[in-house]
């Protein structure tokens, strides 16, 4: 025992607690490096202890809210990777001056994050549709560190999920791993380029406003849910004054939250093994749809979709069909309003070459939650927001002084109070329970 | 560990070398003789070796040994750790917490990877918590950020996945990297 201290070795021959200091000063991400190295750095970085010290260090919410959301997940190191991706989102958000002002959608007040078992993100817009509550299932795209602006996205996807029929390594959500997969070079080495290139080389920003509006309103029709009144009355858990009444809004929101979670899932978690070629995700439109669409093939529209079949409220094909017509017609009608010359015709058909293109890099099309840093100029340190995004725009922060209370998650709408006046948005924890 | 009496003749110079009265404490100190892994046998003043608990320990237990045997360590380190531990004294005489600083701050900088990483078995085993969070310090700064290549040479890790296991390890901690540039 006595020569080689080295290597590995060193670390594993430390007690718990020297390895503890000295993860304490690491990231997350220095923690997933260690653990790579090798089998025995793997065993010893996945205790949950090591984990339960991430999740301390991200921050973000008190070690009390730290050993309650672990009941939610898998472990800390799930709840840690949750932490993570929703960190950059925390602080004041201001809706753009633009929303969706015509369509299902007459408001959303706000959009919700929530973590999977694994500590993969779901993305939940809400909004209301015939004075019942909604929620727009999606996912949550890269989410920069810095990012200062939230886009309300729609993302074209290779359904990547049959690729991957085992299920060994996400902990069961072989669609969000399909989608890190595609983003592997964010920071690993290139041999994980292999897998699957999808990344659409089209981004969705750069489509003409009218397309975007459209799209999300296509998307936002078809994977919009109601949820029961019921299960709406409570977001956050009220302060802990007394344990009961909180540990019986924790029960609430883990009703609530179970349920979102199967709503988005729906499809994805059952059936599986007999049809994964359906993989019927509904959050997801497939593409074989959108394309029948885009053929105006105006026949057997709603044989043979299990997908739409299962989840759809309404029928589906010519729905579809008016409102691919109406992103068409729109940017025609556009572009002819402004010129007669034949520019407008070819710059129409590029338009809609672009949008065809947008729509066939991927096979489905989904609602994405889209956080990047943009370089914004700002007015009195107000950011000058831009008509045509859909857009949430972050404040700078104050610290809070000594009688406020920071509450954790902040969030805001995309969109809606008429254009105009931005709504300073609540002062609510938001997003993110569990 | 058969502690042979004549050994005392190797004496490593070093520790001895620094004997200025200086500001310690002027009366004459106890020396206490460290036996390394390797035999090296090194002289202390009394007041470091008590700096290690380990040792401290050992002679509240048997205070008539002349000699502790560390069977766990060996010379280079453990000189690194008696030099450290004396300006921790020095310290102590004189609390200068910047000073201390900068001086714990010189002597992780000064020494190379293999040190630091030798090092920390060692204060553990002495059980040097000054030290010990000194150098886990140190060793998280280093490999800080760093890709899982460098980590594994910096602790001289084999790497004993499969490529296939490692490609689907890194497929499933893809999370941690998100977002993050590359350095």
């Amino acid at each position: 025992m006595v020569p080689e201290f080295g290597g590995s070795s060193l670390l594993l021959g430390l007690p718990d607690d020297v390895f503890a200091i000295i993860s304490r000063s690491l990231s997350p991400r220095d923690m997933c490096t260690l653990s790579l190295c090798c089998r025995s750095l793997y065993g010893l970085v996945a205790s949950e202890k090591v984990w339960l010290t991430q999740c301390d260090n991200v921050g973000i919410i008190s070690h009390q809210d730290i050993m309650e959301w672990r009941k939610g997940v898998a472990s800390y190191r799930a709840l840690c990777r949750f932490l993570v991706s929703v960190k950059p989102l925390i602080g004041i958000w201001e809706l753009g001056p633009l929303g969706i002002e015509e369509g299902p959608i007459l408001w959303a007040p706000v959009f919700e994050i929530i973590g999977d078992l694994d500590g993969s993100t779901s993305f939940f817009l809400h909004g209301r549709e015939k004075g019942n509550d909604h929620v727009y299932p999606g996912s949550v795209k890269s989410v920069e560190r810095n990012c200062n602006v939230l886009f309300l996205e729609v993302e074209s996807r290779q359904q990547k999920s049959k690729l991957f029929p085992n299920k060994s390594f996400a902990y069961g959500s072989d669609k969000e791993l399909a989608r890190k997969l595609s983003r592997s070079h964010y920071g690993l080495s290139r041999s994980q380029r292999l897998i699957i290139q999808c990344e659409p080389k089209l981004p969705f920003s750069s489509l003409p406003f009218t397309d975007r509006r459209k799209l999300i309103d296509v998307v936002t029709s078809e994977v919009g849910q109601q949820v029961p009144r019921l299960e709406n009355r409570l977001l956050f858990p009220r302060l802990r004054n007394d344990e009961e009444s909180f540990q019986k809004d924790m029960a609430l929101l883990f009703q609530r939250r179970s349920l979102l979670l199967k709503l988005c899932k729906l499809g994805q978690g059952f059936n599986w093994t007999e049809a994964p070629e359906v993989a019927s995700d509904p959050t997801r439109l497939q593409w074989s749809e959108i394309r029948r669409i885009l053929d105006w093939s105006s026949g057997s529209l709603n044989g043979d979709d299990n997908q739409m079949e299962s989840n759809a409220k309404k029928s589906l094909g010519g729905y579809f069909r008016a409102y691919i017509r109406g992103i068409w017609g729109k940017s025609s009608s556009i572009n002819g309003s402004h010129a007669h010359s034949k520019h407008s015709s070819s710059s129409r058909q590029s338009k809609h070459a672009q949008l065809l293109e947008f729509l066939g890099s991927g096979d489905t099309i989904g609602l994405t939650l889209h956080a990047s840093k943009m370089k914004l100029s700002s007015y009195r340190a107000w950011p000058n927001m831009h008509d045509s995004q859909f857009a949430l725009y972050k404040l700078p922060m104050r610290a809070p002084r000594a009688d406020q209370e920071y509450a954790g998650l902040w969030g805001g709408t995309f969109g809606w109070p008429p254009r105009g006046t931005p709504l300073k948005t609540g002062l609510e924890k938001l997003c993110s329970f569990f | 560990m058969s502690s042979s009496t004549d050994s005392p003749t190797l004496t490593t110079e070093t520790t001895q070398l620094s004997p200025q009265p200086d500001t310690e404490t002027a009366k004459p100190t106890k020396k206490i003789t460290l036996k390394s892994s390797d035999n090296q046998i090194f002289e202390v003043e009394e007041s470091v070796a008590m700096e290690f608990a380990t040792v401290k320990s050992f002679f509240e237990d048997s205070p008539s040994t002349d000699t502790v045997p560390l069977p766990n360590v060996t010379a280079k380190p453990l000189s690194q750790v008696i030099e450290f531990c004396k300006e921790q004294i020095k310290f102590k005489a004189n609390p200068d917490e910047a000073q201390k600083k900068k001086y714990n701050a010189e002597f992780v900088t000064e020494k190379s990877d293999k040190d630091l990483v030798d090092m920390i078995p060692v204060a553990n085993y002495l059980e040097i918590k000054d030290l010990l969070d000194v150098l886990n310090q140190a060793v998280a700064d280093r490999i800080e950020n760093k890709s899982v290549e460098y980590v594994r040479s910096f602790f001289g890790i084999d790497n004993d996945f499969t490529a296939e296991e490692e490609a689907a390890l890194r497929r499933e901690h893809a999370w941690a990297y998100e977002g993050v540039d590359e350095d």
